[in-house]
């Protein structure tokens, strides 16, 4: 994972075919950024996930495959396996980059990142209030994954944070209420 | 636009990299004995050929080792069925977002060829053609037998529904192998 720098930004200079860039044009033009920033945004994504499917030979299934699964497979089974693959990635990210155990860390080196881009929700959001914390997650397999997201997000919320949490449940939209210490 | 890069050619660019990421580049470009050039390309290149379809469909990455288990735990017509219809989702849209022809070479050499190892269905493809689209296609795994069997039934289906061609497979623990003939 790749942590905020604030040192000068050094030149690569690349050889690239037109068709490519003129791809990325459109792209950065369509996102509003600079072909620059779209760059920098893609080598971010790159060296913080990709690498990691890439180096354990992970698989990239589509959406339509992954929901006959939660479909298929008892809901206890799924939050034990869900809870699993979270628990296990997030202590390798933490121990990789050596990180201390904060919501914010958690935040920024999970849930905004490689849980969002390894496709277990499509939208995160958080706000806090006076005694909590509330984490958002949108995503589109309906009432049961809501229950397994949310079982499993707080079961890691107490797992590493040592934090309790109460859950929201809507069809598409899980919100965590995580007590603030 | 402000912060574009310069184009000194019409295949040269100079970009500027947040300093972290610059040295995490170069580090792995070294370690997989790529330059750092090569790697951007091939980074930016997946970029382009994944990239729309990531943010519109958002798939899903698991380990092996989950992938194994959901293999194991799912029944074998149930994986046929659903691979069935994420290919048929998936071809006509990729073919659409890369302006590709939906030919049987490209389906062959693009979607299988291209695509297929870099989201880990498969970790080796070859083909070999023999004649006028004639091919011999050999997939390599680790995920057994039911899988070789998976992907056979797949593939071949979807090779026969779309094109007037004759399959035959042949499936062992960790390797399938297709053969197409036109009709």
């Amino acid at each position: 994972m790749v942590k905020a720098s604030h040192r000068k930004k050094p030149n690569i200079t690349i050889i690239s075919d037109a068709k490519t860039l003129n791809e990325l044009k459109k792209w950065a033009d369509s996102k509003g950024l600079s072909m620059n920033g779209l760059i920098n945004e893609v080598l971010t994504k790159n060296i913080s996930f990709y690498r990691y499917v890439s180096e354990h030979e992970c698989m990239i299934i589509p959406p339509t495959i992954y929901a006959d699964m939660i479909d298929i497979l008892p809901e206890k089974t799924l939050v034990d396996l869900v809870s699993r693959i979270i628990s296990e990635m997030v202590q390798s990210i933490f121990a990789h980059n050596n990180l201390s155990y904060t919501m914010d860390s958690m935040v920024k080196f999970y849930f905004e990142s490689v849980g969002l881009w390894s496709g277990l929700y499509s939208i995160f959001k958080r706000y806090s209030d006076m005694g909590s914390t509330n984490l958002i997650f949108e995503h589109k397999y309906g009432i049961k994954w809501s229950k397994i997201i949310a079982q499993s997000i707080s079961n890691l919320m107490k797992g590493t944070l040592n934090l309790s949490s109460e859950y929201k449940i809507l069809p598409n939209t899980v919100i965590l209420q995580v007590d603030k210490r | 636009m402000r912060g574009d890069p310069k184009f000194s050619n019409k295949t040269n660019i100079t970009i500027s990299v947040d300093g972290q990421v610059g040295d995490e580049i170069r580090q792995y470009a070294e370690k997989q004995g790529l330059s750092t050039n090569s790697l951007v390309n091939k980074i930016l290149n997946d970029y382009v050929m994944f990239g729309k379809y990531f943010q519109d469909h958002i798939p899903v990455v698991i380990s092996p080792k989950i992938f194994s288990y959901l293999l194991g735990e799912v029944d074998e017509k149930i994986w046929i069925k659903s691979w069935e219809i994420a290919l048929g989702e998936v071809t006509p849209e990729v073919f659409m977002m890369h302006n590709l022809e939906p030919t049987l070479d490209n389906l062959v050499r693009y979607l299988l060829g291209n695509i297929g190892s870099r989201v880990g269905i498969f970790d080796k493809f070859t083909c070999q053609e023999n004649g006028t689209e004639n091919y011999k296609l050999v997939m390599v795994h680790k995920y057994g037998i039911k899988w070789s069997r998976v992907l056979s039934t797949s593939f071949s289906n979807m090779f026969v529904k779309a094109f007037p061609v004759k399959v035959t497979t042949q499936v062992s623990a960790n390797t399938l192998t297709i053969e197409i003939q036109k009709k």
